[in-house]
């Protein structure tokens, strides 16, 4: 019998207002225990406010935030002991070194495991003996980093952490994550870059003008995504795709046909069956492609 | 230095101290170099002066008196660079570090608010102190060189009454940027009223309209009567202390209470 994992973030109908402004509305989330949260939508979606709310710098309008099963008063400092947090606009000292930062941090938390630090920074080719103002903006994105995994944290939570990171870095980060899910532990990463969003959550939710609009595991997602076809024909194109159902974006080009297909993928073969032709390629849609059909779906809707 | 929220700030803000230190501690230094030739020459100029500038320029009788320089060229002179260094200092504490984004990154810490309100006035305050203390050291110094005696009990006194009346507009400028996190507005409206109490607090022997308003201004309990010749009055420490606390205790409310802004 599977047992029951814990819930570590509980976000219900979660709303803020800013006087007039919209912040985000009636956001209900929920993220179990040793799972990896991908919270996406595009700059002044509500990301931030949201992340903001969960680490108690923005008071809710209305809803409730619950983590790790208990109410999260405004300030709680018991509940913040086990999160290990980045700001996307993350400010540090510039005036001490990233060794006196974190050692600082460290004792604020009540310990200070150099030893780890020192891994984390040799993975993440940070140097932390440089003044944090001479550094870029990627070095300083670093250093926060290390900041929120130090104390092995049982939930993360990261907005937009990869920002100014270079691939080779990005890499790392994305392992690093990985061994934090391995060890039961939780992250809620939140990004506009959806590739790296794609590689390693779970479950990811859209947020879009405050509103949620999706909320489903990746794998789901995929699985309702429409796959692109394209279909390379011996001579020329013989059949019309356009009487097939759930055929979109159809681009004809003499012998080579291309479009996205949301349907049955037996009925697709059935379809292509008489068709001679030379090759199919058939490939998922990836995040950035599945994201926008989301949004252009709401914005239809609306 | 890296251990408390207080102790951080106090690193934090060190070479500035040091500064502030060295700058206050020199330019009272050579305030007291000039006494021996001002007792001699402004003193009698000053008989021509008109009366309702006596209050912030002295009499002529001051300038005898090494308490009474001291009265007017040290301490009421020197009060206004305490309360400007005091309002940076005090407004970057919370509303500057909130304004760089800093304190959104220290409260990601397990630390209450509360803890990072108290620790940051703790630390601003030992800063200010110590900027402080250079008027003392300065004045005592400058009236060794000068060879005129000067109590240093009373001297000790009047310099730290001084603290405290720069600690009053310092708190105002606290609780302004930590109630509303704008550090520009906290220094404009602080650095306004102590420019406008002083001013109040000196015309008011000449302007009688403004005895009305000269109650409300920290500056009337201030050394008034010289605390040099007559020692401290209880009543005025404790209505600086008091109103230092008003602000104090309304900044740290709505401190704990409100939205922080991102950065």
């Amino acid at each position: 019998m599977a047992t029951r994992k814990q819930t570590i973030v509980n976000l219900q109908k979660l709303t803020k207002q800013y006087g007039q402004f919209r912040g985000v509305e009636n956001l209900t989330i929920r993220v179990e225990q040793g799972s990896i949260f991908g919270f996406l939508g595009p700059n002044g979606a509500g990301k931030t406010t949201t992340i903001s709310m969960m680490m108690g710098l923005l008071k809710p309008t209305s809803g409730k935030i619950s983590l790790f099963g208990r109410d999260n008063q405004r300030f709680d400092t018991q509940n913040r002991a086990r999160i290990g947090y980045l700001a996307g606009d993350m400010a540090l000292d510039g005036s001490l070194t990233g060794w006196q930062e974190l050692e600082y941090f460290s004792n604020l938390r009540g310990s200070f495991d150099k030893k780890y630090i020192g891994e984390l920074s040799e993975r993440l080719k940070c140097d932390l003996t440089r003044k944090i103002k001479t550094l870029s903006r990627g070095n300083q994105q670093k250093i926060g980093l290390i900041s929120a995994l130090m104390n092995k944290p049982e939930l993360l939570i990261l907005d937009e952490p990869t920002s100014g990171l270079d691939p080779l870095v990005q890499a790392e980060f994305n392992s690093i994550i990985h061994e934090h899910k391995k060890a039961g532990r939780t992250a809620f990463v939140s990004s506009h870059v959806l590739s790296e969003i794609q590689e390693i959550c779970d479950k990811v939710a859209f947020i879009k003008e405050g509103k949620l609009i999706a909320n489903m595991p990746l794998k789901d997602l995929f699985r309702s995504a429409p796959k692109k076809v394209q279909v390379t024909a011996k001579d020329k194109i013989l059949v019309d795709f356009d009487k097939l159902p759930g055929v979109k974006s159809l681009v004809q080009n003499a012998g080579v046909a291309s479009f996205t297909y949301s349907g049955n993928i037996g009925q697709l073969l059935k379809f292509l069956s008489g068709q001679p032709m030379q090759d199919l390629t058939i490939t998922e849609a990836d995040l950035e492609e599945v994201f926008m059909g989301y949004y252009q779906k709401e914005s239809k809707d609306a | 230095m890296l251990r408390s929220i207080t102790l951080k700030t106090v690193f934090e803000k060190r070479w500035s101290m040091f500064a502030w230190f060295a700058g206050l501690f020199l330019t009272t230094v050579v305030i007291m170099l000039l006494f021996p030739t001002l007792r001699d020459t402004l003193g009698k100029a000053l008989n021509e002066v008109p009366e309702s500038m006596k209050g912030i320029l002295g009499n002529a009788q001051t300038y005898q008196r090494v308490n009474g320089f001291i009265d007017i060229q040290v301490l009421a002179q020197m009060v206004f660079m305490t309360i400007v260094y005091g309002i940076i200092l005090f407004t970057g504490v919370i509303a500057g570090d909130e304004n760089e984004g800093t304190l959104q990154t220290l409260l990601a810490n397990p630390v209450s608010r509360t803890k990072v309100y108290f620790e940051k006035l703790a630390g601003a305050s030992i800063l200010l102190f110590i900027v402080n203390s250079s008027i003392f050291f300065g004045t005592w110094i400058g009236a060794l060189i000068v060879s005129e005696s000067v109590d240093l009990v009373k001297l000790a006194t009047a310099c730290f009454m001084l603290f405290v009346v720069t600690f009053v507009f310092s708190a105002i400028g606290f609780c302004i940027g930590s109630v509303t996190g704008k550090r520009g507005l906290a220094g404009a409206l602080a650095g306004t009223l102590a420019f406008v109490s002083y001013l109040i607090t000196n015309l008011v022997p000449s302007v009688k309209i403004l005895r009305s308003v000269n109650r409300f201004s920290p500056y009337e309990y201030f050394n008034k009567p010289s605390i040099l010749d007559n020692g401290v009055e209880f009543k005025d420490f404790l209505i600086l202390v008091s109103i230092s606390l008003l602000f104090v205790v309304l900044g740290y409310v709505v401190f704990t209470k409100r939205d922080l802004s991102h950065k």
